[in-house]
């Protein structure tokens, strides 16, 4: 099969060949922009994309266009990423009613069918709430049992996960997986992080430039060397960057004893560590309670922290843990109703010698205006009332030269893909001139090769002499890029330390490369850190 | 869902013809009996479901005397003055007419905001959505995006402050700041409309034959109801259309009707106002008596 968009020259799918099986669950990778979407929307007759198509595409062995509409919609189900914009309805009830409806199902069937369906994933509790009352993980799950409620027979799923922290997205593949399992239902998931699902899949399909380079059952596919390595589990990641030989590794265990087989073990170099460091704390936050209003529980209670000059600070905590809320204190949009928040030294209500940015979990929130350029001239003249010499396109061209956005200046800022829209987001608040930047959540939903990108913007930021404190759920992302992580739980810093020791001091919450390395090399906690201490046997 | 009262669980078209007809009745009768009755069980309903409250008490005094004091003053009809006021009459009708009309709008209002905590979204949809299930799709989505759109306006202005950007030195930089935010907003929201309208697609919109679903039943509450407004408004109808009812402020105060036709509306209209309160009151006494029942065994096991 091939398909070429209208306008292009270049085929978005060239040579497309391959067959799901019926219960199969298969895992479609590649980078962003190799095809995998357009595949994915060619599959569900009412989304395919226009353009030019050949080949052709059998679903249970009838041509794709000679289903009727009626099977169409209902043996076909679809889960996109935009977790809000996928719902059409108030209520929850009325979400799940929706496809049945529009089959012109009979009441009795449809209250049978959204009953089934609520047990089923256990949203009982959700059926008569709003939806607006929902949190993001319980939206996406009320999507996929909207999706399914009309019983399809292939499910196609395109990386549901993107939007959501790696609690919601676990449970969320668990569901995927059970439905698989249970129901027998075909699914064709589309998803970058793949550590929880690639052990599990039957097959891994991976697209580049619209090209199909691998199509074989997970260990296969994760021993080929030409496969697209962010898209791998960790344990696989570790026996490519050892340049390992034979069945390659793929989940935790397996890797563990891959290593101990055929490895010995150095300790890695100690951290230093600048116990009594010069810099002065350009946050101070001590003993601050905050609460959003008379009659809610505390969101901080008690939280002292110091944020010194020049430093990367991640912060991590569970969902809810009042991380955001954390970076709004600091920020000057909440005040905290006990305890004091000082900014280089002074009381944060004369915020005059520290300016802070905040880099908001969806980055186009921070965009105003139809084009890149327009919101960087409106963040230059903001910072105008500080002291700042030169013209302002001059400092536009500049940083955003530094940044690689110069191309995109021209764009509408929703236009872009996501980690464009976090590069010029990240302009944006540069020209604002601020002392320290705040981040909240930078690699929600990114892959691996995402993170390090992010994680080097983060240290660009840093030897431009930037303060950066970053929130976050993941431990690979406050491992990749930070010189100290604290962890936020109850309201309060539970306890601070470099990266390396911070993650093998815990036991649970850390990067699945640390779960590899407990016990073989202390202190472990990339990819990188194993390989620089493992010595063939 | 505090605030849900027992009334609001009949079904929405057993309400839709509950509350037409008491707001009618109560504003097109011009008769004082009826709106006293009608205020009185529109006082007696907001007390059960939601509260006395005391700053809405007096709230309400404050405008039922603001109503009846300002009619003599702009209308001066009626035969028995009772004091000159700079020159014009003070007439004991025009008195009389305000305090009528106050009443009536006290009354509405009451049964107005009811009639707001009792047909949720939900049942202005499905009586909207029955005939025209297209119509209920459009109705579901709009009611949708408002707490979305208050939500994102919300994360945007505060992370705009948290960069600085608000500028809340003047009242036109405030302006200026909401305006940016809401343009963009407006944009972000078609942007993203596209995905719902392929998340609609995909699960067959576009078919033909909807049907519209609702978790309604029509139970013996809402036939016992239906009869009782039916009755009231058979009887209110039939006296005023026939003259039964007839009562005037102009230009001098006539006597309250009270013809047996009259009486019997009077009656009807009274126990059809009544209705919500009995509801609220029964479901209260069947809630107690259940909760005794239930004590009666942990008692024993206690002893």
């Amino acid at each position: 099969m091939c398909f070429r968009y209208p306008d292009s020259e270049k085929y978005a799918l060239d040579n497309v060949t391959f067959t799901v099986n019926e219960g199969e669950l298969v895992l479609l990778c590649g980078r962003s922009g190799s095809g995998k979407t357009t595949l994915l929307r060619l599959l569900k007759r009412r989304l395919a994309p226009f353009g030019e198509l050949s080949g052709s595409i059998l679903i249970g062995g009838k041509k794709a266009e000679e289903l009727t509409e009626r099977t169409a919609v209902s043996e076909v189900g679809c889960v996109a990423q935009n977790v809000e914009a996928q719902l059409v309805a108030e209520t929850v009830w009325r979400e799940l009613a929706f496809g049945l409806e529009s089959l012109g199902s009979s009441r009795s069937e449809i209250r049978r069918k959204t009953a089934e369906i609520s047990l089923y994933y256990g949203i009982e509790d959700l059926y008569r709430r709003r939806i607006s009352s929902l949190s993001g993980g319980e939206k996406q799950l009320v999507n996929l049992a909207a999706a399914t409620v009309c019983e399809p027979s292939l499910l196609l799923l395109d990386e549901p996960t993107s939007q959501l922290d790696p609690i919601a997205s676990k449970s969320l593949i668990s569901q995927v997986m059970r439905l698989n399992r249970e129901l027998g239902v075909t699914v064709v998931i589309c998803e970058h992080r793949s550590d929880e699902i690639f052990p599990y899949v039957d097959r891994v399909l991976c697209l580049e430039n619209g090209r199909l380079i691998a199509d074989a059952p997970p260990k296969e596919a994760a021993g080929k060397s030409c496969f697209f390595i962010g898209a791998m589990p960790a344990a696989a990641r570790v026996f490519h960057t050892l340049g390992g030989s034979g069945v390659c590794p793929i989940t935790t265990a397996q890797c563990r004893s891959f290593l101990s087989d055929n490895y010995v073990f150095s300790n890695l170099p100690a951290a230093t560590v600048n116990k009594n460091s010069p810099a002065k704390p350009a946050i101070k936050l001590d003993d601050v309670f905050f609460r959003y209003s008379k009659d809610s529980p505390d969101v901080l209670s008690g939280l002292s922290l110091s944020v010194y000059k020049g430093e990367v600070l991640s912060i991590l905590g569970g969902n809810g843990a009042g991380k955001s809320t954390l970076l709004k204190v600091i920020s000057g949009v909440y005040k905290p109703y006990s305890g004091k928040l000082l900014l280089s030294g002074k009381n944060a209500t004369k915020r005059g010698d520290i300016r802070t940015a905040l880099l908001p979990q969806s980055p186009r929130e921070l965009f105003v205006t139809p084009t890149v350029r327009d919101d960087l001239i409106e963040a230059a003249k903001a910072a105008g009332a500080f002291p700042s010499g030169g013209d302002v396109t001059d400092e536009i061209e500049a940083v955003s030269k530094k940044l690689g956005i110069a191309h995109l200046l021209d764009r509408h800022p929703y236009d872009l893909s996501g980690g464009e829209q976090q590069k010029a987001a990240i302009a944006k608040l540069l020209l604002l001139k601020p002392d320290v930047m705040l981040l909240d959540e930078p690699t929600k939903g990114m892959d691996l090769e995402a993170k390090q990108t992010s994680a080097k913007l983060v240290n660009k930021l840093k030897t431009i002499g930037v303060t950066v404190v970053i929130v976050t759920h993941d431990a690979q992302t406050a491992a990749l890029c930070s010189d100290r992580c604290a962890l936020l739980f109850d309201g309060a810093i539970a306890c601070t330390d470099t990266p390396g020791q911070f993650f093998s001091g815990l036991s649970y919450f850390t990067t699945p490369e640390a779960h590899i390395a407990r016990g073989l090399i202390p202190g472990a906690v990339t990819t990188e850190a194993i390989a620089a201490s493992c010595r063939k046997k | 869902m505090n605030n849900e009262s027992a009334f609001s669980h009949l079904h929405p078209l057993t309400l839709m013809l509950w509350f037409s007809f008491i707001l009618c009745a109560t504003v097109l009768t011009t008769n004082p009996a009826i709106a006293l009755l009608s205020l009185f069980a529109a006082s007696l309903h907001r007390a059960l479901t939601v509260g006395v409250k005391p700053r809405q008490v007096a709230l309400m005094a404050v405008f039922m005397l603001a109503v009846t004091l300002l009619n003599p003053l702009f209308s001066h009809h009626g035969v028995t003055v009772l004091f000159f006021l700079g020159g014009l009459p003070i007439t004991r009708e025009a008195l009389l007419f305000g305090a009528f009309m106050s009443v009536l709008c006290a009354a509405a209002v009451l049964w107005c905001s009811s009639l707001s905590l009792c047909m949720t979204s939900d049942k202005v949809i499905y009586l909207f959505g029955r005939p025209f299930p297209k119509l209920a799709v459009l109705l579901s989505l709009t009611l949708r995006l408002i707490p979305l759109f208050l939500s994102e306006y919300k994360r945007m202005m505060e992370v705009r402050k948290a960069c600085g950007l608000y500028d809340s030195s003047s009242l036109f930089g405030r302006a200026r700041s909401s305006l940016t935010v809401f343009s963009a907003l407006v944009t972000m929201i078609l942007e993203d409309s596209v995905d719902t309208a392929d998340s609609m697609r995909s699960r067959g919109v576009e078919l033909k034959g909807r049907t519209a679903y609702s978790e309604y039943r029509f139970r013996r509450g809402d036939l016992l109801t239906a009869a009782v407004t039916a009755a009231a408004l058979v009887f209110v109808v039939l006296s005023g259309a026939g003259g039964y009812l007839g009562f005037s402020f102009y230009p001098s105060v006539t006597e309250l009707p009270l013809n047996s036709a009259a009486v019997a509306s009077y009656i009807f209209f009274g126990a059809a106002a009544l209705v919500p309160s009995i509801t609220e009151v029964s479901l209260w006494r069947r809630l107690n008596l259940t909760a005794c029942a239930s004590d009666i065994p942990t008692a024993k096991n206690t002893l």
